[in-house]
């Protein structure tokens, strides 16, 4: 950070390497859309690398970020008018044929994928910020601008949907 | 309760994962070389600081200027002032004739005569 803000372009490279995984992964979370979701990740590098100045060195990097991930997500999805989540289709969440084998695993993430889509927006990106990208629940609460007890809840209610959306494929 | 599910991240993280990271970073990093450099964003930072400071040095001077130029203040100067606006009102209000210019211009400055 130091070293960008003294000039040195390339040096947030680094940072660009170190939180791509998390800012696409995030992005994906909030977008649904894999395209758009990259799209938003690199308006969010974008932006943090043009505000890096009010940026509080003392804090970790990763919650500052991903607050900004998070916004262009949403700013994202405004300006393009992304459709509201549509009903699923009860074969992809509820239980459809089960795939072949081969492709059980692409078939797995697809119904995380929808699984997850059923979710309000800031109730997926609690999850996801808390059990894929680790983050505490106060990081959480920093990142998306809600009180701590708020992760907490959406944390909870959040996992219980996805559980019970994907249960009859844990069974089988 | 609040313990890490394991499972569930596993699949989830899988799930969200996209792929051509190299291409995702080179993307990002060519469009941060476009971006132009902004000499201009401290000035941008001290108007901020600069349009604060004289909103609250504006804001001394008025607490300041009231404290020190409005000597007979209190309830009974403002339901004067309100009886004495009532009284105008009714006055201009009944009046037949239209009012008299230099009345109403002293009326409006505040200048008894």
């Amino acid at each position: 950070v130091a070293r960008t803000l003294a000039g040195d372009r390339s040096a947030f490279g680094i940072l660009v390497e170190r939180y791509a995984d998390q800012a696409r992964r995030v992005a994906h979370a909030a977008l649904g859309n894999g395209d758009d979701a990259d799209d938003a990740a690199q308006d969010a590098f974008l932006r943090a690398f043009t505000r890096l100045d009010q940026y509080d060195q003392r804090r970790p990097f990763g919650p500052w970020l991903l607050r900004i991930v998070s916004n262009a997500a949403r700013d994202r999805r405004r300006r393009l008018n992304v459709r509201r989540t549509e009903p699923l289709d009860p074969g992809l969440v509820g239980g459809g044929a089960r795939p072949d084998a081969d492709a059980v695993r692409a078939a797995l993430h697809e119904r995380l994928r929808q699984a997850l889509a059923t979710l309000p927006e800031r109730r997926r990106l609690a999850v996801v910020l808390f059990d894929v990208e680790g983050y505490a629940h106060a990081e959480i609460a920093a990142i998306l601008g809600i009180p701590e007890g708020t992760v907490r809840s959406e944390v909870f209610h959040g996992r219980r949907r996805l559980r019970e959306l994907l249960s009859d494929w844990k069974e089988e | 309760m609040f313990e890490r599910d394991e499972e569930m991240a596993a699949g989830l993280r899988e799930a969200l994962e996209r792929p051509d990271r190299a291409q995702f970073v080179a993307r990002v990093l060519a469009a941060i070389e476009s971006t132009p450099a902004q000499p201009w964003g401290w000035l941008e930072r001290w108007a901020r600081l600069g349009i604060a400071a004289a909103v609250v040095m504006m804001l001394g001077v008025l607490m300041l200027s009231r404290a020190t130029a409005a000597p007979a203040t209190g309830d009974d100067v403002v339901l004067a002032s309100v009886d004495s606006t009532r009284r105008a009102t009714t006055a201009f209000l009944l009046a037949e004739a239209p009012p008299d210019p230099g009345l109403l211009f002293a009326d409006v400055v505040g200048v008894e005569r």
